[in-house]
């Protein structure tokens, strides 16, 4: 049977796994802005192996949720609910809520900053088309 | 069969041609530092016509049609979102670095180091309580702590001022003149694009006004094909401010801010609970209004082209969304007839219209939406049987063949019933009077989720509180929650113990001083405000108060009657209707579009209110509800050491065990309760939510949340950290909107801007072909010369 002190170490594991997340993600905005493919590549592999990591994470936290009790609340109607600042503190949420919102922050800028590349190598594609391309009326 | 010379004309605008690329060359190059120059270009086209008896066809050469920029508008639309995001971020972490200063305790001494002082004092008054010197020290350190609480008080609040301010009286303005100047360059721009020229520069002018314009808040660009005269089409541009959301017809909610050269302009204010708020102001005469009254004469004209008979009462119009082509409008208590083919159609509530035009904008279809709001009924004894359920009925009405009617039948009003003067009220020509049905009501509440106005909004407004945002209103309820817990805390050790009378010996733990009140000048209170807070001290705090409806709210049956049997009112319905329109519980779609500023309120009913059933309402009015208190005093910079121990009236209670003369018990109280963990409290984000219906479950005074729990030190350097680690979090942020701002204005400049290798290279270009082109032209001189002057001498 969980406590509440299992919750909190999900918690604490939350952060470390967002904060990880957040350097991968700069990591990758730096790739897309130094326009390094390989990097990129890499970074998304990684991503991509951590986000099954959260799943894990995310797994475990509903079941411990479930067996507390919890079950479908938030973390700040849980914190709310126990209030109980020594097992469960207001600021463990506060500094998921931060992490979280870093991740969400950087990952957008990568995103927007993906969707310019894109768009600029659209772009110099058609150019390279019509310059690289003789259209003419008949064959030879 | 070709001309013989045409291969000079060929030849000559070849010349021509190569001579326009090398100026707009030249006018590139010499604008390479210029502000916000974009690249231009000359566009040319090969010159040809086609001669059905001919095999083939040779081009005339070539020619320049127009001057054009090269610009991506893609990146123009990226730049300004995220320069509106850049914005926002650049603002919040100016305010927290301000903020910073106040707090920052490395650089500076401050209150931590003063909160030790007292401790010291305290400690030494401990080993000495006899000797009235040493209390003197601690009062004398005591006094500087209420000085630096009230002076870090007073920074802060000279941020939100500062704040304020630059918001007033720089960035509004700012923002309005860009307003102006950008209407007028659309001015400048469709006079001159009538003329048949390109103001290549003009464009560029607006587009460096409009990236500024982006920087303050979100806006999108369009730009519409707008007919001035026939044959004459221009681009007319037309700048939304992005809001959040759509209206009750799924229009959007943006609003119209610069139509073509018409811009309206907006105002800062402070309300009553102190929220900085921003409101728009469209101009007068502005597009959408005159729009909104030609389509209404419009659609007047057509419904009596199709041989309708309309009558309109007491008709008050809005209109329902900010765009240029106004698709929906209200009509309030408005009482219409419409009669086709001998038939009566009536409609006499609140109800909306609609119409559908086809592709060349005429009428052919009009809808009413009915709405019925619930009514009384009664039972076959007459006595009250409950409300009926609110009905919505939509009545379409098709105008078909419209073009093919001719005959107009009278209409009771005239036939363009509507204008406007040049204040921008509306007005409606009815038979008997012109009466004004709208004024330049367009005054907007708006939200604004990005730009620096947006930054500047959450920093003065937000308070925050466990995960949501932390302006400045956090930082000064900090402030306040420690100057609180400060007087609460020494007051009450000091009170503990008191003897009722000053007289008395009797000191003991239970015998508390019955006049103590910790935020008062009262005996024996060390610390005091001098302006004493009350219970509603909390910002941004919701407190319980008596809810007034609850005297007027009763069961509809219930009647009074007086002397003579006659029912006595006892139930003001518009008052009672005012008070849940304020609250937020009855709202404007209640009135079908019509706002609570526009509602008379002293004849309204329930039975005027439409798709809201009052039951709920009328049997379930809690007795109290939760009601925000009153801003905030400042009270941190109110922090004192009361009078009466600066005078001497009363001092340190050494002890409270009535020890001997010596004993400091009491003193080593609160040595211990400047090193001991204390909670300070606040209210959870639910509990300030909680007003907005009475069906959301209330949290009682019981439900406060601990902010924070630790000694005096440990509360204030939370406060820093936090602070810190926002200005850390926001100075990433506004790291990465900074790098994607450059890296979009990289891309804009590679498009948009003059490179120099790029330029020389098209000059010998051009160079060339202008070179070959007069070599053409040689040529063909060569092979005329040989025709004219060489041939056919022979025998001569």
């Amino acid at each position: 049977m969980h406590s509440l002190h299992d919750l909190n170490d999900i918690l604490n594991a939350l952060i470390d796994f967002m904060n990880n997340l957040s350097i991968l993600e700069q990591s990758k905005l730096d790739a897309v802005l130094d326009k390094n493919i390989e990097r990129l590549d890499e970074c998304m592999r990684k991503q991509q192996a951590q986000i099954l990591r959260l799943r894990g994470l995310d797994q475990k936290r509903e079941k411990i949720q479930r067996e507390l009790g919890f079950q479908n609340m938030t973390l700040r109607q849980i914190i709310y609910t126990v209030n109980n600042n020594s097992i469960l503190p207001m600021e463990q949420f506060i500094a998921l809520d931060r992490a979280t919102k870093t991740f969400y922050d950087l990952n957008d800028t990568t995103k927007k900053a993906i969707e310019l590349n894109l768009h600029l190598m659209d772009k110099s594609n058609m150019s390279h088309l019509q310059d690289g391309t003789v259209f003419r009326n008949n064959t030879i | 069969m070709r001309a013989t010379f045409s291969g000079f004309t060929t030849a000559q605008m070849a010349l021509s041609s190569s001579q326009n690329s090398l100026h707009v060359t030249g006018q590139n190059i010499a604008n390479i530092n210029t502000e916000g120059y974009t690249r231009q270009q000359a566009d040319q086209i090969s010159l040809n016509t086609t001669t059905p008896d001919q095999r083939f066809n040779i081009g005339y050469g070539s020619m320049t049609t127009k001057i054009s920029q090269i610009r991506d508008p893609y990146l123009d639309i990226r730049f300004r979102n995220e320069v509106a995001s850049l914005g926002k971020a650049d603002l919040v972490c100016d305010v927290l670095n301000e903020l910073e200063n106040v707090f920052d305790e490395i650089a500076k001494s401050g209150l931590q180091d003063q909160l030790s002082e007292v401790l010291t004092t305290l400690q030494d008054y401990s080993l000495n309580p006899n000797n009235q010197a040493f209390q003197e020290m601690v009062k004398g350190s005591a006094d500087s702590l209420t000085k630096l609480i009230n002076q870090y008080a007073k920074e802060v609040s000279a941020v939100r001022t500062e704040t304020n301010d630059s918001l007033f009286e720089v960035d509004i303005p700012n923002v309005n003149l860009l307003l102006e100047k950008i209407g007028a360059l659309n001015y400048s721009i469709e006079q001159a694009e009538l003329l048949g020229s390109s103001p290549l520069e003009l464009y560029d002018e607006r587009n460096m006004y409009l990236d500024e314009l982006a920087s303050y808040i979100p806006i999108e660009v369009k730009t519409i094909e707008t007919t001035l005269q026939p044959g004459i089409t221009v681009g007319r541009v037309q700048v939304n401010l992005l809001q959040d959301g759509v209206d009750s017809y799924g229009n959007s909610n943006d609003i119209l801010i610069i139509n073509g050269y018409i811009s309206g302009s907006f105002q800062g204010s402070i309300d009553e609970f102190g929220e900085t708020d921003i409101q728009y102001t469209a101009a007068v005469g502005e597009t959408r209004v005159d729009t909104a009254v030609s389509e209404l004469n419009t659609l007047i004209e057509n419904l009596e082209s199709a041989n309708y008979n309309i009558a309109i009462y007491n008709l008050k119009v809005q209109a329902e969304t900010d765009d240029a082509s106004i698709s929906s409008l209200n009509v309030e208590k408005a009482s219409w007839e419409a009669v086709r083919d001998g038939i009566l159609k009536q409609i006499d509530a609140m109800f909306a219209i609609n119409y559908a035009t086809d592709e060349r904008g005429v009428v052919t279809e009009l809808s009413f939406i009915e709405e019925k709001a619930p009514e009384a009924q009664y039972d076959d004894n007459g006595d009250f049987d409950g409300y009926s359920s609110a009905t919505s009925t939509l009545y379409t009405i098709p105008l078909t063949d419209i073009s093919n009617i001719t005959t107009n039948q009278t209409m009771p009003t005239a036939s363009q019933p509507f204008s406007v003067d040049e204040t921008g009220t509306i007005y409606v020509q009815t038979l008997n009077a012109l009466y004004p049905i709208s004024n330049n009501a367009t005054t907007l509440q708006l939200d604004f989720e990005s730009g620096s106005f947006a930054g500047s909004l959450q920093m003065l407004n937000e308070y925050g509180d466990g995960t949501t945002f932390k302006g400045i209103g956090f930082y000064e309820e900090q402030l306040n929650t420690f100057a609180l817990m400060l007087a609460e805390v020494f007051n009450g050790i000091n009170n503990a113990g008191v003897p009722e009378s000053p007289y008395s010996t009797d000191y003991t733990a239970d015998n508390y001083n019955p006049d103590y009140d910790p935020n008062t000048d009262t005996p024996y209170n060390l610390f005091t405000f001098s302006n004493p807070p009350n219970d509603d001290w909390f910002f941004g705090q919701q407190v319980l108060e008596d809810n007034p409806l609850y005297d007027y709210t009763i069961d509809p049956n219930y009647e009074e009657f007086d002397e003579e049997g006659n029912p006595v009112e006892t139930f003001n319905e518009g008052a009672a209707i005012q008070y849940l329109v304020n609250q937020g519980i009855v709202n404007d779609t209640h009135y079908a579009g019509i706002t609570s500023d526009t509602m008379d309120f002293s004849t309204i009913t329930f039975a005027d209110l439409t798709g809201y059933s009052i039951d709920d309402y009328v049997y379930n009015v809690p007795e109290q509800i939760w009601v925000e208190a009153e801003p905030p005093s400042n009270f941190a910079s109110m922090l004192q050491v009361s009078t009466g121990w600066n005078n001497d009236e009363w001092g340190i209670v050494n002890s409270i065990t009535g020890g001997a003369s010596g004993a400091n018990d009491n003193i080593l109280n609160m040595i211990n309760a400047l090193n001991s963990s204390h909670t300070f409290e606040s209210y959870a984000p639910e509990y300030l939510d909680s007003i907005s219906s009475p069906d959301d479950p209330q949290i009682t005074e019981g439900d406060m949340i601990r902010s924070f729990e630790g000694s005096f030190h440990e509360f204030f350097a939370n406060t820093s950290s936090v602070l810190g680690l926002d200005i850390n979090n926001n100075k990433q942020v506004l790291n990465n909107h900074t790098v994607l701002v450059n890296e979009i204005e990289n891309s804009k400049s590679s498009v948009s801007g003059v490179n120099l290798d790029e330029e020389g290279m098209n000059l010998i270009k051009y160079q060339q072909a202008y070179n070959a082109a007069a070599r053409l032209m040689t040529t063909l001189d060569e092979a005329l010369d040989k025709i004219i002057n060489s041939m056919g001498l022979v025998g001569r």
